[in-house]
C-alpha cells in the first residue's frame, strides 16, 4: 500500500503558511527528504485547499471529504531500509518535543505508535509511525483533527483500499 | 651611411634586413671588434673573440650552445606567435569554465519537483494519496485499539474513540 503513495510528490515547500515554525517532525523529515532509499510525500496546505474544491464534485464520500477538508497538511515517510534504526532514531527525536503518546503497540513484530499535538482541546497534528522489519512509515496529518470522526473512517475506506492494507485480517 | 652602432640599434628594434645583418655578422667576423661591441659578438658568431681569451670563460648556460657557436639568431618574439600564445592560453580557460559550468548545472538537480497547484488532475492525485494515508493510518488505529480493547478485562476501559 506504501508502494501505491510512494508517487514523488513534493509540492511547494515554502508555502507552509502559519505552521512555519521548524519543529522536530520538519527537521527529522529534512534530515532524510534527501534520500534516495526513502519515499517522501509532501502535500501543502495549499493542495488541500485545492482538493476541497475538486472533491466537492466528486463520487467520494461524505465523511471521508468531511475529514480531508479539515486538514491542512500531509507528510508522509517511509522506507524499507534499516527499517527498526529509523523507527528508533524517529522515537528519540520525536517523542522528547511537545507530541503526546496516544497509544503504543506492538503488532506481530511491528511498533505503532500514535502520537498528538494538541492546543487546548483541538488536536492539530496526528502522527503515526512504524517501524519493523519490513518497513517504516511516519506519518503527520496536520490540521483541525477531531480523531473521532477520523477512527470511524477506518470500515469506509477499507472498503475500497483493503487492497492497500496488506497486514490487515478480518477480526 | 650605417654605422655599427646604428645597425645596431635596428637590430635590437628587429628593424634589420637581411643584408644589414649580414653586414653585422661580417663585421664581427672580421675580428676588428671595438670594445664596446664586444659583448655582442657572441650572438653573431664572434668566435675569434671567444677563441683569442686568455682566460677560460666558458659561460655554459648562460649562452646557449648554438649562440656560441653562431648558429641561432636571437630575435624577439614576433607579434604573431605572442598573440598565438595567448589566444591558445585564452581557449583554454574557456573550455575550462565551460567544462566546469555544465558539471555544476547538471549535479545540481532540482529537490523538489513543484507541481502547478492550478491544474485540477494533480489536486485528484494529492486526494488519492490522502486517502490511502487516511486509510493506513484508520486501519492501524482500528487494529491496534481492537487488539488492546480484547486484552483488557477488568480495568476500565479508556473510550479514547467512540465508534
Amino acid at each position: 500500500m506504501i508502494h501505491k503513495i510512494a508517487l514523488l510528490l513534493i509540492f511547494s515547500f515554502a508555502s507552509v503558511a502559519s505552521s512555519a515554525q521548524v519543529d522536530a517532525i520538519d527537521r527529522f523529515f529534512s534530515s532524510y527528504e534527501e534520500d534516495p532509499s526513502f519515499t517522501v510525500v509532501y502535500v501543502s496546505p495549499k493542495m488541500f485547499q485545492m482538493i476541497s474544491k475538486v472533491t466537492g464534485e466528486s463520487e467520494i464520500d461524505a465523511d471521508i471529504q468531511d475529514v480531508v477538508k479539515d486538514l491542512k497538511g500531509l507528510k508522509i515517510l517511509t522506507t524499507e531500509l534499516n527499517a527498526l534504526q529509523v523507527y528508533k532514531d524517529a522515537k528519540a527525536k520525536i517523542q522528547t518535543s511537545d507530541y503526546e503518546i496516544l497509544l503504543t503497540a506492538r503488532d506481530e513484530g511491528q511498533n505503532v505508535q500514535f502520537l498528538t499535538k494538541t492546543t487546548g482541546d483541538i488536536v492539530n497534528e496526528l502522527l503515526l509511525l512504524v517501524g519493523g522489519d519490513e518497513e517504516f512509515v511516519l506519518m503527520s496529518f496536520v490540521g483541525d483533527l477531531d480523531l473521532d470522526k477520523i477512527a470511524r473512517l477506518a470500515s469506509k475506506l477499507n472498503l475500497d483500499g483493503a487492497e492497500h492494507l496488506g497486514k490487515l485480517k478480518a477480526d | 651611411m650605417n654605422t655599427i652602432d646604428q645597425l645596431l640599434e635596428r637590430y635590437w628594434e628587429a628593424e634589420t634586413t637581411v643584408s644589414e645583418e649580414q653586414e653585422l655578422r661580417a663585421y664581427f667576423a672580421s675580428g676588428q671588434v671595438a670594445g664596446k661591441h664586444e659583448a655582442f659578438g657572441a650572438l653573431f658568431g664572434y668566435q675569434t673573440m671567444l677563441r683569442g681569451m686568455s682566460t677560460d670563460v666558458s659561460m655554459p648556460g648562460v649562452v646557449s650552445d648554438d649562440i656560441l657557436q653562431g648558429g641561432a639568431s636571437i630575435r624577439p618574439m614576433s607579434p604573431l606567435s605572442m598573440i598565438m600564445k595567448v589566444a591558445a592560453i585564452g581557449i583554454i580557460l574557456l573550455v575550462a569554465i565551460w567544462g566546469i559550468q555544465r558539471q555544476l548545472d547538471t549535479s545540481s538537480a532540482p529537490m523538489a519537483t513543484v507541481l502547478h497547484l492550478d491544474d485540477a488532475s494533480d489536486a485528484e492525485e494529492a486526494m488519492q494519496v490522502t486517502r490511502d494515508a487516511l486509510a493506513y493510518l484508520t486501519a492501524k488505529l482500528d487494529k491496534n485499539t481492537r487488539s488492546i480493547s480484547a486484552h483488557v478485562k477488568t480495568v476500565e476501559r479508556a473510550d479514547i474513540f467512540n465508534y
